[in-house]
């Protein structure tokens, strides 16, 4: 099952590249939906961890969380999300905590849109994707 | 773990191994991987233990690793991969866009370094598929140099590479033995500090040619010369020419042995070969000379016919200085302690000496026994000594000594053994490398009334008696020369056999067969032998003396047949006489020594055969010592 990525061109932004995501998946609707649905189940445990590691004030859980999730969003080609994730794994790997439950409110917000415009996307109903 | 096998339509099935903790990443590679061109079968882990546990099982083509999972991280998991599975090639999947770690991870081997999100599968599997080529290539050129280190470390010959200005770069342990240095001492060092002066401009034409072969002498810090063989190829990278090194000192050494010994085996021949003729020659004028004495009746006569028969005596001990270095003079081989031959000669060597030169003489009587002619050995002791005699004119030390010497395999003159060695050294002045080379050949002399027979005598003795000479000289320091003769060991030790009692103008009765192809000997020694009472029955080949033996009626008590003869040899006429005549006995006669009746295949006792030349009364004795013999 192939979509043409021109479809999602209105949905191009700085912070998400819906071409480049289109392309890595060669355009297969059927991949793109099932690496959606995963992302949907890890991303909640993942947001948890980096929570976990920021109320225990774990700096380097911080970084190794927030670096998984980066690699997650990157996949996606979620560019501004890989950002703040990054600030993130920055914040862990120089041992800094403080500022970091911004960051995660901050990151969580960008994923929130990901995975509203991923939903977009593969057109599938709400509920599939809620955390 | 879990096993996808992809594209399997394509013979060749890559085996990947996807190190990813991240479902979600992990998902999205595997998808990646989807080819119909490229078939492969993808193993994923999500912890670098997990890795190490699949790598002792299987050996993956290419590992696709993610560098932070939750039992390692960074580098690390990097470094630890790498070391587990040296044969595949390794692609790290990174989150982090860290140009600082790609570059540590693909400078340490890593095949390529991507980053999450920004490779399709196109661009993932060309990767994949070019990282394993360049990883089989790396192999590939890692066994080449495997193969010519090897070839390097373990080469019998020196190899070294220099830089343009002759420079060593490196030399391996064969190159460091040769210029006897230390290894590391080499690197650094200039060729041309080992060669002989000029070998710049050598090293500079090499350069312009491009590669060449030569030799060169190698001058070493223990002040020693090694002669170098070179092979020299340039550029075999740019700026860096390699040379190849062989010692060929000792292969010259033994080159030139072999030739000296080919050229006195030669000069040998030629020796042995003229005294035999002169000898038969020797053997008519002797031969006339006595019959010329025995039959005149004046004084003036008899006087001539005796400086004939003086000056063919004369001519004889030449003829067997020239026998003796052809190696083919008759020996008369006894076990002898050398010790006491030298000790017999020492009131000569005394004389010999005079008060200028002082004599040392250290034999030790404990040596071994050797199997050698007495007179001959005596005749050995003898010319060396005044051979270092005549090189001390303004006198000196002479030293002369007898020992042991163990010769081992390595030993490039003496085969391994036992031997008695004699040593005759002077500290005179010594030769020149030109007249060490020449020094055993016959009439090679440096003195004006040399005879230059005196030390080719010697080695031709020492050689047939199965020893060795060798000779050390420095100009105006003196010469050595070494005698090695082979130790008898006891069960070789066989008693002399018993002289006969010597008979000489004893009257005969008997009837011999005389045959020898010389006439005019020939008839002088009828006409002697029947002066003295035989009857002589002549013949002048083997045929003629195998038809007078049949033809014959009555007894032949004794055969007297030269050896080499047209028409029948000696070997024919002897075979046929012990066929026909059992009785009769033998008595060999040739110009050659006694082992030339051996090597003409005759069975003969060595007392039943008599040298050319002879006195007739020497012949007149060995027949009566053979057929007195026969009688008892």
């Amino acid at each position: 099952m192939r979509k043409k990525s021109k479809q999602n061109r209105h949905l191009k932004s700085e912070q998400f590249d819906p071409e480049s995501l289109w392309k890595r998946v060669d355009g297969d609707l059927a991949l793109l939906c099932e690496l959606v649905e995963l992302f949907a189940a890890e991303v909640p445990p993942m947001l948890a961890r980096i929570e976990a590691a920021i109320k225990n004030g774990s700096a380097s859980e911080l970084e190794k969380a927030s670096h998984k999730i980066k690699g997650s969003v990157l996949q996606f080609s979620a560019h501004s999300a890989a950002a703040v994730a990054l600030e993130l794994e920055e914040n862990g790997r120089l041992g800094s905590i403080a500022g970091a439950e911004a960051l995660l409110i901050k990151l969580r917000a960008e994923i929130d849109v990901l995975q509203q415009t991923l939903r977009g996307m593969v057109g599938g109903g709400a509920g599939r994707f809620q955390e | 773990m879990s096993t996808l096998v992809m594209g399997a339509r394509q013979t060749e099935l890559l085996r990947v191994l996807l190190v990813e903790d991240n479902a979600v990443d992990a998902r999205f590679i595997t998808a990646l991987l989807r080819s119909p061109a490229t078939p492969l079968q993808c193993t994923h882990v999500t912890r670098l233990g997990a890795a190490l546990e699949h790598l002792r099982r299987d050996a993956p083509d290419v590992i696709l690793l993610d560098l932070n999972l939750e039992d390692s991280a960074g580098y690390e998991t990097f470094g630890r991969m790498q070391q587990a599975a040296s044969g595949a090639a390794i692609l790290v999947l990174s989150g982090s866009d860290d140009e600082e770690l790609a570059i540590k991870t693909v400078r340490e081997g890593a095949q390529d370094y991507l980053v999450k999100g920004t490779f399709d599968g196109r661009l993932l599997l060309r990767s994949i598929r070019y990282a394993i080529e360049r990883k089989r290539s790396e192999e590939a050129l890692r066994q080449s140099e495997a193969t010519v280190r090897a070839i390097f470390e373990n080469s019998l010959d020196g190899i070294v590479i220099f830089e343009d200005d002759g420079i060593c770069l490196e030399a391996n342990a064969a190159a460091a033995t040769l210029l006897n240095l230390p290894r590391g001492d080499l690197i650094g060092r200039r060729l041309c500090d080992f060669c002989e002066k000029g070998f710049e401009e050598v090293w500079a034409e090499l350069r312009l040619a491009e590669s060449g072969r030569g030799r060169f002498w190698a001058d070493l810090k223990d002040g020693s010369l090694r002669l170098v063989d070179y092979c020299f190829t340039a550029n075999v990278l740019p700026g860096q020419h390699l040379a190849m090194l062989r010692d060929i000192t000792e292969q010259q050494d033994m080159e030139e042995q072999l030739r000296d010994s080919q050229k006195m085996e030669a000069i040998g021949r030629l020796a042995g070969g003229v005294a035999h003729d002169f000898n038969n020659i020797l053997g008519i004028i002797s031969g006339h000379a006595e019959l010329l004495e025995s039959n005149a009746t004046g004084v003036v006569e008899r006087g001539r016919a005796e400086k004939i028969i003086s000056a063919t005596e004369k001519a004889a001990s030449l003829t067997r200085q020239l026998l003796a270095f052809g190696r083919k003079q008759v020996m008369s081989l006894k076990v002898l302690d050398l010790a006491a031959v030298l000790d017999g000669l020492s009131s000569m060597i005394d004389c010999m000496m005079g008060a200028e030169v002082q004599i040392s003489i250290h034999a030790n009587r404990n040596v071994g026994q050797v199997r050698a002619d007495q007179s001959q050995m005596e005749q050995v002791i003898m010319n060396l000594t005044a051979n270092a005699h005549e090189a001390m004119p303004e006198g000196g030390t002479l030293t002369i000594t007898i020992d042991s010497h163990q010769s081992s395999a390595d030993d490039p003159v003496l085969p391994p053994g036992e031997y008695t060695r004699l040593s005759v050294s002077d500290t005179g002045a010594g030769m020149s490398q030109e007249v060490q080379s020449r020094v055993f050949e016959p009439f090679f002399t440096t003195k004006l009334n040399g005879s230059g027979l005196g030390l080719s005598t010697v080695y031709g003795i020492v050689k047939q008696s199965g020893g060795y000479i060798t000779v050390q000289s420095t100009p105006q320091r003196g010469s050595t020369f070494n005698v090695y003769l082979p130790v008898v060991r006891g069960n070789e030790i066989t008693p002399a056999p018993a002289e006969y009692r010597k008979h000489s103008q004893v009257p005969g009765h008997e009837t011999i067969l005389l045959v020898d192809n010389e006439e005019d000997l020939r008839n002088a020694a009828c006409e002697y032998l029947e002066s003295c009472g035989y009857r002589v029955l002549s013949a002048g080949d083997g045929k003629e003396a195998v038809e007078i033996c049949d033809r014959h009626t009555g007894p032949i008590s004794l055969l007297i047949s030269d050896i080499v003869m047209p028409k029948m040899s000696g070997r024919g006429v002897v075979e046929h006489v012990r066929k026909t005549r059992p009785a009769t006995s033998v008595l060999m006669i040739s110009g050659y020594a006694n082992d030339a009746v051996w090597s003409h295949g005759i069975a003969l006792d060595p007392s039943c055969f008599l040298q050319k030349p002879f006195t007739f009364q020497a012949l007149s004795a060995k027949i009566r010592g053979i057929l007195d013999k026969e009688s008892y």
